[in-house]
């Protein structure tokens, strides 16, 4: 019997194919600056997240005869017991000696003190006696200065997380329906985005701001609303040009529902820009926050802001004093804001077809 | 053309129109009795109830809203709470001061920037490229109060430099030095994005082929970069210039607050600090005026450069 058999192909040894995600995680891993900036985030991040053990002080602690101290400026404090539901007090001292149950102590106006140590806290000397050492010197009302930079970082990418959220479900939503419907819906949105793109950004964030409030829930509020027009844009464009494309059009000829198609089919192929956007927004809005907070319309103090320590440091600069309470704050600021922007734009080279060698 | 111009025209009204719609949105959810606000802690019920009666503020949200239009398109804001004076007045009077500081940074930021831009495309990752790239991400990362504080740090209290803050008029000319710093520190921002889109854009259209046929029919390099590649590629350069003329007025807000200079953004500083929402609202709405009837401008401009646009 005539027979004719198809010759099989051997088994050739594949290379595992590479998704685009795969080939731009390998660019994006050649590229320096973006890695940089990763690390950057990842850092502050960290820091952001383990606040609490990190910081060496409490970030409200008060002791005001230590206030305006210069870098590496080591104190000595006798810790008091708490009285009628006060915080335990911290007693800075210029020496001291211990005799029998009494404690003698020369205090900062070099009046002669004495205390008993059955009012310190705990049972021993290394109790109730303490040497802070304040790394960044500390704040007008003797506040650590690294410990309110460290819950800054806590402020400031927590602020910049939830109002991104909120900018990126609105506008990726916007974004789905005006480019997938087209038409009127498309021409209305649109509008919106035109409206809210005309007011100045900053501007738009404190009047928002003024009328829901201050506080950390008003604040990334009135970012969030106030900075969802760019991702609604470039996720717009995205569908635009998507849903003219061979698999959409399968997902129409199977009868699947408008929902399904832009968000099980169009949006994860849109991810790689819209990324890119999210992670610029963060970075305007950390910047947005820490403009709230310079007027003193954000965060309210006693919190810490970068944005509201830097306000106050500048008031010191003027003063003479140490211009470490002004600069430290610009330098995280402006660390966390170009950690953001370098990655994103690493990763906007890395997603980018033309760019590919 | 006319009826793209026409086109254009009515739908930059019906943004403005928006612009209104947000701010009275915004006005009329801000806390506090405005009445209050505007007479103080200690002015009497009748006062007050007179000032409702005036404001409209007795009359259903409709009323009040087509009333707050009317005024608006009269180029009537109200009257400050803290100085009681007419708001329009008190904008128009400090728009020149303002527009000094934002038109020369602007100057400076196109020239430098463009300029930057050009020579990054020129020469594509060399060294000057990546360090003006990473100069320009900088840039764009330090907020504009802090790089004006640093600026007011360095180069006044430390170095003695710049002899100060402050906007002062001799003769009525203005002291030109003390306007250095605050420009400088107000076109960083926009300098960096337009050095950045300029060699982006460059680079683009250096990948044309109509490039290439200059370049292959023996157009010196200056000839192709300056005449045949710059042309086009400044298209995106001016639509960001354009976007970005009003995002510098707005920037003004930090920059006159911490130098001192008594334009626009001071009075809207201020404003916030002392909840006078009339002012707030008046430069708010006439920056966003400013943004629509600058971009209504270019557009028509661009209409007329490049066909594609009002056909497309």
């Amino acid at each position: 019997m005539f027979s004719r058999t198809i010759p099989m192909p051997e088994a050739v040894p594949q290379k595992p194919s590479q998704s685009l995600r795969c080939l731009a995680w390998k660019r994006l891993k050649r590229n320096k600056l973006a890695m940089t900036g990763m690390w950057i985030i990842v850092v502050m991040a960290l820091t952001a997240i383990f606040a609490d053990i990190i910081a060496p002080h409490s970030p409200y602690r008060q002791i005001v005869d230590y206030s305006n101290q210069n870098e590496g400026f080591t104190g000595s404090v006798l810790i008091k017991q708490s009285t009628g539901g006060y915080d335990e007090e911290y007693i800075p001292v210029k020496s001291w000696s211990l005799s029998g149950d009494t404690v003698h102590y020369v205090d900062s106006f070099n009046r002669e003190q004495s205390i008993a140590t059955a009012g310190l806290v705990g049972e021993n000397q290394d109790d109730w006696y303490w040497k802070p050492l304040f790394l960044l010197g500390t704040d007008k009302f003797g506040r650590d200065l690294l410990t309110r930079l460290i819950y800054g970082t806590r402020i400031s990418l927590g602020i910049g997380f939830l109002a991104e959220l909120i900018a990126l479900t609105i506008g990726v939503t916007f974004g789905a329906f005006a480019g997938y419907f087209r038409g009127g819906i498309d021409s209305a949105i649109m509008y919106v985005a035109n409206v809210v793109w005309s007011f100045p950004y900053i501007l738009l964030v404190i009047a928002l701001s003024l009328a829901i409030g201050v506080g950390f829930v008003p604040t990334f509020v009135a970012i969030g609303v106030a900075s969802w027009v760019d991702m609604c844009r470039i996720v717009r464009g995205q569908f635009f040009s998507l849903r003219e494309t061979e698999y959409v059009e399968a997902t129409r000829a199977l009868g699947f529902k408008a929902g399904r198609t832009i968000f099980r089919h169009i949006l994860p192929n849109s991810l790689g820009p819209i990324t890119v956007i999210a992670t610029a927004g963060f970075a305007m809005a950390i910047i947005a926050e820490a403009s709230l907070a310079y007027i003193g319309i954000g965060i309210q103090k006693p919190q810490p802001s970068w944005g509201s320590m830097i306000f106050e440091g500048r008031i010191n600069v003027s003063a003479g004093i140490n211009i470490g309470q002004m600069i430290y704050p610009c330098i995280c600021l402006a660390l966390a804001v170009f950690g953001f922007n370098l990655f994103g734009d690493g990763l906007r080279d890395a997603l980018d077809p033309k760019l590919q060698k | 053309m006319t009826t793209y111009i026409i086109r254009q025209s009515i739908y930059a009204v019906f943004i403005i129109l928006g612009v209104l719609t947000v701010t009275f949105c915004i006005i009329r959810i801000l806390p506090g009795d405005p009445t209050r606000l505007a007479q103080g802690q200690r002015a009497d019920l009748q006062s007050m109830e007179a000032l409702k009666k005036e404001w409209k503020l007795d009359k259903p949200i409709y009323v009040q809203y087509v009333y707050f239009l009317s005024n608006a398109i009269q180029g009537d804001f109200g009257r400050s709470y803290s100085t009681n004076r007419p708001v329009t007045e008190s904008i128009l009077e400090r728009i020149p001061r303002t527009a000094l500081l934002a038109v020369s940074a602007m100057v400076l930021a196109t020239i430098i920037g463009v300029l930057i831009g050009i020579l990054s495309a020129w020469k594509p990752y060399t060294l000057f490229d990546n360090a003006a790239m990473v100069f320009a991400l900088l840039g764009i990362s330090v907020p504009v109060f802090v790089l004006g504080a640093l600026f007011v740090l360095f180069f006044t209290e430390k170095m003695h430099l710049i002899g100060g803050t402050g906007y002062i008029t001799e003769l009525n000319r203005v002291q030109l030095d003390r306007l250095i710093l605050p420009m400088a520190a107000l076109a960083a921002r926009p300098l960096s994005i337009f050095a950045r889109i300029t060699r982006s854009s460059m680079l683009d259209t250096m990948s044309m082929d109509y490039i290439r046929t200059a370049r292959a029919k023996g157009v010196s390099e200056q000839k192709t970069i300056l005449t045949h590649a710059l042309r086009n590629a400044l298209n995106p350069v001016v639509t960001t210039i354009s976007a970005w003329l009003a995002a510098t007025l707005a920037g003004t807000f930090f920059i006159e607050q911490i130098f001192n200079w008594p334009g626009v953004g001071l009075l809207a500083f201020n404003a916030v600090t002392q909840y006078d929402f009339p002012i707030i609202q008046g430069v708010v709405i006439f920056t966003a005026i400013i943004f629509v009837v600058v971009n209504l401008i270019v557009d028509i401009i661009y209409s007329f450069l490049d066909p594609r646009v009002r056909l497309g």
